[in-house]
Formats: structure tokens, C-alpha cells, sequence
């Protein structure tokens, strides 16, 4: 009996599903990473928004993370059914390129020329944000002044830093002290992994850890603090300008060259680069690109770094050579 | 035409041959005995359906069987270790193989079986609460529920204390009695074998050595290993009585009967007389002695209704009462 | 030797199989193809590399530590769960499974709030000895990681155990006691063996388990030093996106784990027919007592990195009192109460579904290989186990790019049944090695009694044989349904964002600071699990026989 209501329910569903229209044309497919795309991402409002407002409708798909997105638009070629892809990041830029066509658009001169991708504007910032450490102010220990401070011995078991192999934004600190330091980024890393309580997986655990007390000082972004201003109302935990300079991330939006709504894609980039800012930096805890754009006072508690790097500057070959070396360095 | 007949059938096994024909008449019970290791459960096995032979035929009314599914041969067996349904209560069990499908009948029927095993108002019970020799009854009577046209069993009794075993193999046997169904019993207990079946076949080695009725069986063996297989004996080497053969010569301890004076074979022209003979042992079994004595180093078994007093006694059989076996 | 019925229980087993085989298995493949890309390069390049051989020592090193930790463990408790009965005795058994049920972000996060520098048990210890130092530095060290491999891996080992256990009647040990052996070697000649069967499968589903396990390795291990295969494949597939390197390695450590599987998988074992299972004895006096300690240190070691996240969505950092995170829930921003009953209701019906699918697939295919005495049929369903979730997230991603692509099909129901035959998967080797003991051991006689009885295969199966598989398909059931309720990856990978489940949600909170909601969402998971398990419980108890 338990069998047979089973069978009933997978057939049920299987039946809705083809009875769905196979495809709907005459709509917008946008890849997105899942956390935009998502009920609870930024797109939750403001795809409705923008459908009211133009009259498109927008078929917002989540492919995975950012890489997985790309990894996905790369195997479908020119099958694929994506008009727009948003959330390329800097550091993939370049693979992304050959699969987009340039688009001026008239928002950009409101964008800063610093975080500008290419020169034809194939990819075109959204928001940016910057890799910084957050400290716990009340825990009493020092204020760090550097990259290089870090790895005075007062710091020992205090910091958590992240794996540059598994998380981009380990990734972005390994690229921040190579652009910092150069060849010497590595010894950098070795010095500072002897002061790390550990080497998390990923951010989300990395800040767990940080927030549960278990050390003052993360690896995180210039932005953090204003969740813990906007929600818990506490200033307590704040991000730390180092005068050197940071390492900067940019997310960029592009049309594919194979769409065939043209138009309508280029609506939805202006849409995201104008009345969209707001919402997404909000989400996404970053700066808006538009510098036009208003934020809550909560930004006040993100502070700018005067100094950004990108890693569009580094070459591919000198990426990988990196990550072995740290690699190299850090498990043996 | 037999009832059930088996022909030439043969099953091989790594290290062992099943290898045999036997036929089996309507209405008659029959047991199969033999060491272990001769293949009483496979030939079961092989009947039932649940393993099939590489070769030969089984026939029932005539019917090739061989190749039928074990569902649909109409033979039901019962097991060594009940092999109870756990998920049944005693009546379920009973019921599980009926044909007859109206709920009332049903209940009736199991009703009327618990009764003749003798398990009267057992029907609600839980099979894992019951005692083995009940347990065996209810697995009697779920076999017959499913109408067989043959019974076959395996070791029934053999997981059970012996006066239960007695009990029970009347039981069994008055069944048979009343319905008339054939029956194919295996045993390892020649006892129970004597007791219950009309005829008797002896495996050995995977094969059929004898079939025969129980008396015929005892009093005439084909062969030592029947002859030690269905009772007490002694066997010496022919030529220590004869001197024709190298057979063995092979009687039973009742045939033989001591004599503690001297006496000579002329005396007795019809008995052979092993003088000589030593008393080893006197075992009391509660109707009469069984003695362990030895002939020329041969150990010889003799029935005595007394203890005897001297340690040197001599051994007279009746020539007719021995058998040359090989 | 193959048994009566096997075509029949083989027939009935090949749906199951053939799902395996299109969801699982061709994917797969295809994905291998790409490690085999230039003729293989990718693949001599891993073989030739130091890097490679250093991770699979370190990875073989840390689950093999914590799947024979965790066996150890669970062996003096179900000596006792497996002999005594006392109150509360199956809460327990339920307790222990809760575990299974977190996503792994929330355990690391329980295991910080309880076992960290900075967590209770030291602040705990801090005030009681009036010292500043870390009382018990547990955490970021190579024990941190087998602790909370334990943690994790302990119910299926101490839940399969126990479950065998409570099936073998003492006659075999007590006729050791008799020959005048001591409980010692009783236990290690005669029951050791005897459970040998149920040991060996928790032990590799442990060892796989941690064979891919990176997230807790990194984050508690505390040194890069500490890494798995896993974590390099991930790399090459997430940092670098590199799929034919990435194909290699993960070709590499599915040769090795389905070599481990192989060798390991049960085969032909003799069955001894046990009319009755053994009785379990009531627990008096100092038995009881026994039975109550065993269960306090049960709860002692299960319950405080759960109940941890619990109270972290009611107090703040600072002990205060504080519903903020569940009005978070309740109240923020695009009607996200709707969001997370709607999340609820996901996780419970893709939950639901999977555990029914997989009891049912998991018992055709343990009853299809105990009747034909195969091992291909259970080593293929264990596969899945041996491809870590890297792998097997972008097969599913193959998969679905195909489907949504190719075929132009797209919808938000086809998601949801992408999320639950990718967890089916992700479960089914459980079920599998769960269900397959309790095939082997029903006896032949009992089967065949009622074959010549007249009952068709169907009949026997459904009457007969089924019942008595009743104990350990519940053990499925609440593994599968734990698995599903926790899963996360294949979530998000193959619903395009669309199906979202409470770990989904969960992730989602974390990657917007909010860990105090997070842990509220892990309490609504909790919650959710316990319900289900209680419900079941009651439900099975009513028309238990066994």
C-alpha cells in the first residue's frame, strides 16, 4: 500500500512536469549564482520590479556558484539558452570574454574607471567590494596596522585566515599579499599561518568561528561590519584599513553574443546599474558600482579602501604557479 | 504405474553426487534414512522444487514434473526447524497455504486442524511463544491445510526431546492413516523409521542402496553397512566359520544365544559355536543383558536374558540366522 | 549458490537499478571521460605527482582513524542495547541518529559553540578553575577532526551493530561460558566474528564518509597540512576550473574507494537459521543503573554540539535572552515566513519521498543480491559513496545542464524531482547496507516452506520475508530521511535556486551574516527530524512483531 502511494506521488509528478509548456519564448534566461537567484537573494524583489516596469518577463536561472556558472556557460557553448550572465567575478574574467558581446551602455559613465574589466565593455561592473581583516574591537587585542603586522607574535592563535584552494576569498587574500609583496607572498603566509588558529574552508565557516569568539581577527571584506550595525545595532566588529592598499573583488554582468533579444537584455543591464544598486548592495554586502547610488547610513561603518588592486593585473600562468607554491609551502 | 517416481535422477555437488531412482505408491509412507551426508535433504530438496537436478525425470500420476514450479507441484514439506512464519500468528501460518478463499471456511478449516494436532484454542497465539513440539504441530497442520498430494518431511523430530518424538510420530502416522496421503519421511532415527513407515529406503553415498518393508529390512540387509545402519550386530570374517569365502559373516545379538558349560559342535549340527569367547562387558538395558564379549580379538554382540557368571563362555548361533554380507 | 526465486527477486530489483544506473552511473562517466582528454595527461599527471600520494596517506590516514574510533565505540553500547531493555531504551537509539541531520556547516558551528576555545565547556571550566588559559584545547588539532568524525559516524556504526546484535541469540556464547572461556574471549572468538558482517559495513560506510570529507578536516584539523583528496579536487573544480585534472583526480580516488569496496563488499556467507531472535532481558537494579549511566554518556557526547546550536538561536553571544533570530525568520524582508514554512515543507516532502524511494529501492536490491548471493549489486549501489560529493555535484550539473538545454524542458517540479533522485542516490548506499544483513539472515527454510505451500514469490516476499525486514528497513528510513533533511550541495546545485530547503536556507543566512538565525533554521531541522522519528515510532511499535 505504502509502495503504491509512492508510485503515485513520483507518477503525479511526473506528469506535471510534462505537462509544463516545453519552452516559453519571449523570455529573458539571465544565469545568476544561486544565492541572487535564490527566494531570499536580492532577485526575489527586484525581478517583479523589473518585469513590471518593462513589461519583460525573466526567467532567472542559478547555476551553482560563480565558477559552476561559468564551467556551465562554457559547456553549453552556443546551445545555450542564456540572453545575460551576472556575477562573473574579476579573477574569471578572462574566460568569460570569447562568450560575450561588448555593450555601451550610457550608465557606465557613473561607474568608476578603476573598476572597469575591458576596454569594450563586454563585462560590466555591477558592485565591488573589498577583502579586508575584521577585528573584534572588544576583545582587546591590538588593532593590526599592516599585512606585515600580522605576523607579530601578540597575534598568535588569533587569527582565521581562509584556504586559498577552496574559497575565493582565500584565493583573493593569496592574490592581495602577491600584489602586495610579490614573490615574497609566500613567506608572508607561512609567517602569518604560524599565528592563524586555523586555515578554514570557506568564509561562512571562517566568520562562524569569528563570531563565536574563538578569534578576533578574520579574513573577510571592508563590508562586514555593516550587518552587525544594521541588525545586531553593534559597532563592535570592525573592518581594518590597511593604508598599503587592498585587494579588490568586482562582479560584472555581460550579454552572450548568441542572444536574440538584444534589447531586452540591455534593458536588464541598465536595470541592474541603476535602479537595482541599492538592493544588491545591500545583499551582497558590497559597494554599488554606480556611484550614484544611495545607501543606508550602515554604510558608513564600510569603509573604502584608498588603495584597490584587482587580480585582472596578474596573468593566468602566474595564478596557478601560486597556488602550488602556497600549496607547497603551507602542507609540507 | 507408481504414484511419485524418480528416474534416474542426478544432482552434482563439489564434493558429492546425488545419484538415484525411487518410486513411491499412492497412500503409502515412506521413510528415507541414512548417515548424514547420504542426501536425504537434497533428494527433499530436489522433490519440493527448491533446487532442480542436472539430469533425469520425476514424474507424478505419470506427469512430468521436473521442470514444474515449485508453487505449483502440490507437495508441501515440513522442516527440521518449523520454519514458522514470525510475522503470523499461529492460525495465519495455518492458513497461509489454503486454496480455500471465504474467510468463515477458512477459520473453520484451521480450526479443525489445530483440534486434530491437539492444539485446541492456539489459534491467536504468537509462533515465536509456543514450544518446539507445538511448533511442529502447527507446522503439520499448515501443511496439510494446503492440500498437498504429497507430504514430505525433514527430520521433523529431530530438534525435539524422545518422548515427544514418540508422541508425535503417532500423530503423524494416524494422519496419514486417516487421509491417505503419501508421505516421504526422513530420519536419521531408524527407530522412528521402523515405527511409522510402510516402506523403508537406505542412502548411502548419494545413492539408494535398499527399499524394503522394516522387517524385511532388519532381518535381511543387502549389505553390512545396511545391516549395521538398521540395528546391533556382530560380523566376522567368514573364513573363521566357513571356509569358502571372504564375505563377513554378519547376526544379530538376539540370534545368539552364551553357554557358560563346554559343548561341542556336534551337539548342535545346526548352529555355529564360537567357543573361547571372552565377556568384556554386560550392559542392563531393562529387559534383558547386552554383552560385549571377543572372539579370537573380534568383538561379538550377544542378547542375554541373564548376566553370565564365568568370563569364558562359548557363542551358539543358528547357521540360518547368519548372513554372508560384504 | 543462487536461491529459489532469485530471477524473480533479480526482476523485481532492475527498476531500482536502472534509476541508479541513468541518474548515477552515466553522468559519471561522462564526467571520467574528461580526465581522459589528451590521451590521458591529466590522468599521468596525478599519478606522477608527490601531492597526490601525500593527500590520499593523509586522507586513508584520518578515515581509517575515525571509522575504527568510531566502531570501538559503539561496540560496549550495543553490547548492552542489544541485551537489555529499558524505558527510554529506543529515544536513545532515535537520539543518536540526530546528528546525521545537520548540515555540516551547523555541526562545525555546534562543535565551535561547545567544544571551542571560546565555547561553553571551556568558558564552563574557565569559571570553575578561575584560570584565563583554554581549560581543553580541543579544537584545531588532528584530534578535533577524528572527534567530530565520531561525532558524526557514530550512530550508523553503534545503530547497524545493534540492530545485528539484537538478532543473534546468546546460545553460541553461552556454550563458551560453558567451556569455561571468560567474556573476553568469548567476545572476541565467537561474537566478534558472529557480528562481523554488520561491523564491516559500518566500517566502510564510515571510511567512505570520511574519505570525502573536507569542510570539517580543514576547519577543525586548524593546519592546511591537514587536507584531503577531496579538498584538491575541489579546487581544481571550483578555484580552478579545471574539469579534465579535476576528472583525473577524482578518477584516482573513486579507483581506490571502489578497490576498498570491492574487496570489502559482502559475499557468500553461510546462514544459520535462528527461529528466535534473541529476547532482550529486562534491566534491574544494578542493570538499570548500568543502563542509565550508558545512556547519560550517550546524551553526554550526542546531545551538547546540537543543543548548542538550539540555544544559540535563543541567546546572543553575550547570554542574552534574545527571539531576534526568529523574528529574523519570521519577519525579514520578501515575506520570508512564507519562505520558511515553504522551506520546511520542501525538506519534509523531498525527505519524505527519498526515504520511502530508497527503503523500497534499498530492500529490492539487499533482497535481490542476499537471494543470488551477489556482490555486483550492492557494490554498484554503493558507488555513489565512493565518488565524493565534488564529483557527484557536477554529474548532477551534467545531468540537469542536458535535460534543461538540450530537451528545452524547464520546471520548477522537475527541479524538485532532481533534488530528490539526487539525494535517493546520495542515500540509497545506506539503505543498501542497512536493509542487506537483514536479507541475508532470513533463513532459506522459511522461504521455501512457503513456496511449497503454493504462495508465489510475491506472496512469500510480501508475507513472509518482508516482515522480518521490518527492523532494519526502519533503520533506513530514519538514515535516509536524515541524509535527505541535511543535504545540501546537490540541492543547490540541481535546483537552479529554485527548491529551497532549510539547510539551503540555512546557507543562505550564513552567507548574509545571520548564523543566529542559521541556528534557529538548524533548530526548526532538529525539531523537524525528531517529529518525523517520534511519529514513526509510535506508528512502527503499534504493528511491530518483531
Amino acid at each position: 500500500m505504502k509502495r503504491m502511494i509512492v508510485f503515485a506521488l513520483v507518477l503525479l509528478s511526473a506528469v506535471a512536469v510534462f505537462a509544463q509548456p516545453a519552452r516559453e519564448e519571449n523570455v529573458l534566461t539571465v544565469y545568476s549564482y544561486d544565492s541572487f537567484s535564490g527566494e531570499w537573494g536580492p532577485a526575489g524583489a527586484l525581478i517583479p520590479a523589473f518585469e513590471e516596469k518593462t513589461g519583460i518577463k525573466v526567467n532567472l536561472v542559478g547555476a551553482g556558484d560563480a565558477v559552476q556558472m561559468l564551467s556551465r556557460l562554457e559547456l553549453e557553448g552556443e546551445a545555450t539558452d542564456a540572453d545575460v550572465v551576472l556575477g562573473i567575478t574579476d579573477d574569471f574574467a578572462y574566460r568569460a570574454y570569447d562568450m560575450l558581446s561588448p555593450y555601451q551602455s550610457p550608465v557606465l559613465e557613473d561607474i568608476p574607471d578603476e573598476l572597469e574589466f575591458d576596454k569594450e565593455h563586454r563585462l560590466i561592473p555591477f558592485d565591488y567590494g573589498a577583502f579586508a581583516f575584521v577585528y573584534d574591537s572588544e576583545s582587546g587585542v591590538r588593532k593590526p596596522e599592516s599585512l606585515a603586522d600580522l605576523a607579530s607574535p601578540e597575534y598568535k592563535g588569533k587569527i582565521i585566515l581562509i584556504d586559498p584552494r577552496t574559497s575565493s576569498v582565500g584565493l583573493g587574500l593569496l592574490y592581495w599579499t602577491y600584489n602586495q609583496f610579490g614573490d615574497e607572498a609566500i613567506d608572508w603566509w607561512k609567517e602569518v599561518g604560524e599565528n592563524a588558529l586555523t586555515i578554514a574552508d570557506g568564509w561562512s565557516s571562517a566568520y562562524g568561528l569569528f563570531t563565536e569568539g574563538e578569534a578576533p581577527i578574520v579574513l573577510s571584506y571592508t563590508t562586514s561590519p555593516v550587518y552587525h550595525v544594521m541588525n545586531d545595532n553593534t559597532t563592535r566588529y570592525q573592518a581594518i584599513i590597511f593604508p598599503e592598499g587592498h585587494e579588490a573583488t568586482i562582479e560584472g554582468i555581460g550579454i552572450l553574443k548568441g542572444t536574440d533579444m538584444r534589447e531586452e537584455a540591455e534593458a536588464f543591464v541598465d536595470f541592474i546599474l541603476t535602479d537595482a544598486q541599492g538592493d544588491i548592495a545591500i545583499a551582497n554586502s558590497m559597494y554599488p558600482a554606480n556611484s550614484e547610488t544611495e545607501l543606508p547610513d550602515a554604510f558608513a561603518w564600510a569603509p573604502k579602501p584608498a588603495i584597490m588592486y584587482t587580480s585582472l593585473a596578474i596573468p593566468e600562468s602566474t595564478r596557478t604557479e601560486l597556488v602550488e607554491a602556497w600549496t607547497e609551502a603551507m602542507t609540507h | 504405474m507408481p504414484f511419485f517416481e524418480i528416474r534416474n535422477i542426478e544432482k552434482k555437488y563439489k564434493e558429492f553426487t546425488l545419484s538415484l531412482s525411487l518410486s513411491i505408491e499412492e497412500g503409502e509412507f515412506l521413510s528415507i534414512i541414512g548417515p548424514s551426508g547420504s542426501g536425504k535433504s537434497t533428494l527433499l530438496s530436489l522433490i519440493a522444487g527448491i533446487e532442480s537436478p542436472d539430469s533425469g525425470e520425476m514424474l507424478m500420476d505419470g506427469r512430468d514434473i521436473t521442470k514444474e514450479k515449485i508453487q505449483k507441484r502440490g507437495i508441501s514439506m515440513v522442516f527440521q526447524d518449523f520454519s514458522l512464519f514470525p510475522s503470523m500468528n499461529v492460525e495465519k501460518n495455518i492458513q497461509f497455504g489454503m486454496k480455500e478463499k471465504d474467510k468463515a471456511k477458512r477459520k473453520e478449516l484451521s480450526d479443525k486442524l489445530l483440534e486434530i494436532v491437539g492444539l485446541k484454542d492456539y489459534g491467536k497465539r504468537n509462533v515465536s511463544a509456543i514450544s518446539g513440539g507445538e511448533a511442529q504441530r502447527v507446522a503439520l497442520a499448515r501443511a496439510i491445510a494446503s492440500e498437498p498430494r504429497m507430504i514430505l518431511f525433514d527430520e521433523p523430530l529431530s530438534a525435539l526431546d524422545p518422548p515427544l518424538r514418540k508422541h508425535l510420530r503417532a500423530i503423524i502416522r494416524s494422519i496419514h492413516d486417516s487421509l491417505g496421503i503419501t508421505v516421504l519421511y526422513v530420519t536419521h532415527d531408524i527407530e522412528e523409521a521402523f515405527a511409522v513407515s510402510d516402506r523403508i529406503a537406505v542412502m548411502q553415498g548419494g545413492s539408494i542402496v535398499t527399499v524394503k518393508e522394516a522387517e524385511d529390512l532388519y532381518r535381511n540387509p543387502e549389505n553390512l553397512f545396511t545391516a549395521f545402519f538398521t540395528g546391533e550386530g556382530t560380523s566376522l570374517p567368514a573364513h573363521l566359520l566357513f571356509d569358502n569365502t571372504d564375505a563377513y559373516a554378519f547376526f544379530r545379538p538376539e540370534s545368539a544365544e552364551i553357554v557358560e558349560d563346554s559343548i561341542s559342535e556336534d551337539m548342535y549340527p545346526r548352529h555355529i559355536i564360537l567357543s573361547d569367547c571372552r565377556v568384556i562387558s554386560a550392559e542392563y538395558t531393562g529387559s534383558h543383558y547386552m554383552l560385549g564379549l571377543t572372539y579370537k580379538d573380534y568383538p561379538v554382540l550377544v542378547e542375554s536374558s541373564r548376566k553370565p557368571k564365568k568370563a569364558d563362555v562359548s557363542v551358539k548361533i543358528p547357521k540360518d540366522s547368519i548372513l554372508l554380507l560384504r | 549458490m543462487k536461491r529459489k526465486g532469485s530471477g524473480y527477486f533479480i526482476l523485481k530489483a532492475i527498476p531500482a537499478v536502472i534509476l541508479l544506473l541513468i541518474l548515477f552511473l552515466v553522468p559519471l562517466a561522462l564526467i571520467f571521460s574528461y580526465a581522459f582528454q589528451d590521451g590521458g595527461k591529466a590522468i599521468l599527471n596525478v599519478l606522477e605527482d608527490n601531492y597526490t600520494y601525500y593527500l590520499l596517506s593523509f586522507t586513508v590516514k584520518q578515515a581509517f582513524l575515525s571509522a575504527l574510533i568510531s566502531v570501538i565505540a559503539a561496540l560496549p553500547f550495543s553490547a548492552f542495547f542489544s541485551a537489555y531493555s529499558f524505558p527510554l531504551r529506543k529515544t536513545i537509539l532515535t537520539i543518536a541518529q540526530l546528528a546525521f541531520t545537520i548540515p555540516t556547516i551547523l555541526v562545525v558551528l555546534g562543535f565551535v559553540i561547545w567544544y571551542g576555545n571560546n565555547g561553553f565547556l571551556n568558558n564552563a571550566l574557565r569559571s570553575v578553575l578561575g584560570v584565563s588559559y583554554t581549560p581543553l584545547p580541543i579544537l584545531y588539532s588532528f584530534k578535533a577532526i577524528i572527534l567530530a568524525h565520531v561525532y558524526l559516524n557514530f550512530p550508523i556504526a553503534f545503530a547497524l551493530i545493534t540492530a545485528r546484535w539484537t538478532q543473534l541469540p546468546p546460545t553460541e556464547e553461552n556454550a563458551s561460558y560453558t567451556l569455561g572461556q571468560g567474556k573476553a574471549k568469548t567476545f572476541l572468538f565467537i561474537t566478534l566474528p558472529r557480528l562481523s558482517g554488520s561491523i564491516a559495513s559500518a566500517f566502510i560506510l564510515i571510511f567512505l564518509f570520511c574519505f570525502s570529507s573536507f569542510a570539517i578536516v580543514m576547519v577543525l584539523g586548524g593546519n592546511p597540512a591537514y587536507s584531503t583528496l577531496e579538498t584538491e579536487i575541489y579546487r581544481r573544480v571550483h578555484v580552478n576550473a579545471d574539469l579534465s585534472s579535476a576528472a583525473a583526480l577524482s578518477l584516482f580516488a573513486f579507483a581506490v574507494n571502489a578497490l576498498l569496496l570491492a574487496l570489502t563488499t559482502p559475499g557468500r556467507k553461510e546462514r544459520k537459521n535462528e527461529r528466535q531472535a534473541r529476547v532482550l532481558k529486562k534491566a534491574k537494579g544494578m542493570k538499570l543503573a548500568q543502563a542509565v549511566v550508558l545512556s547519560l554518556i550517550i546524551l553526554a557526547f550526542v546531545i551538547p554540539p546540537i543543543a548548542s546550536i538550539a540555544v544559540r538561536a535563543f541567546y546572543t553571544k553575550d547570554g542574552i535572552f534574545s527571539l531576534s533570530a526568529w523574528e529574523g525568520i519570521a519577519g525579514r524582508g520578501f515575506g520570508l515566513i512564507g519562505g520558511s514554512v515553504n522551506a520546511a515543507i520542501n525538506s519534509l516532502a523531498i525527505g519524505l519521498v527519498t526515504a520511502f524511494l530508497s527503503v523500497w529501492m534499498g530492500s529490492a536490491i539487499a533482497t535481490a543480491s542476499a537471494k543470488r548471493n551477489s556482490k555486483l549489486l550492492p557494490f554498484i549501489t554503493s558507488l555513489p559513496m565512493a565518488t565524493g560529493s565534488v564529483m557527484m555535484g557536477l554529474g548532477f550539473i551534467f545531468v540537469t545542464s542536458f535535460i534543461f538545454t538540450k530537451l528545452g524542458i524547464r520546471s520548477y517540479y522537475l527541479s524538485f524531482l532532481f533534488v530528490a533522485a539526487a539525494h535517493l542516490i546520495i542515500v540509497l548506499p545506506f539503505s543498501v547496507r542497512t536493509i542487506t544483513p537483514g536479507a541475508r539472515a532470513i533463513p532459506d527454510s522459511l522461504s521455501n516452506a512457503a513456496y511449497t505451500l503454493g504462495a508465489s514469490y510475491g506472496k512469500t516476499y510480501r508475507s513472509v520475508e518482508s516482515p522480518l525486514l521490518r527492523p532494519y528497513r526502519r533503520k533506513a528510513f530514519a538514515f535516509s530521511f536524515a541524509l535527505s533533511l541535511g543535504e545540501v550541495n546537490a540541492t543547490l546545485m540541481l535546483s537552479s535556486g529554485h527548491v529551497e530547503t532549510i539547510p539551503v536556507l540555512i546557507y543562505r543566512m550564513i552567507g548574509s551574516y545571520d548564523y543566529q538565525g542559521a541556528a534557529a533554521l538548524g533548530t526548526v531541522l532538529l525539531a523537524t527530524a525528531l517529529a518525523v522519528f517520534a511519529i514513526g515510532e509510535a506508528r512502527w511499535r503499534k504493528d511491530a512483531i518483531l
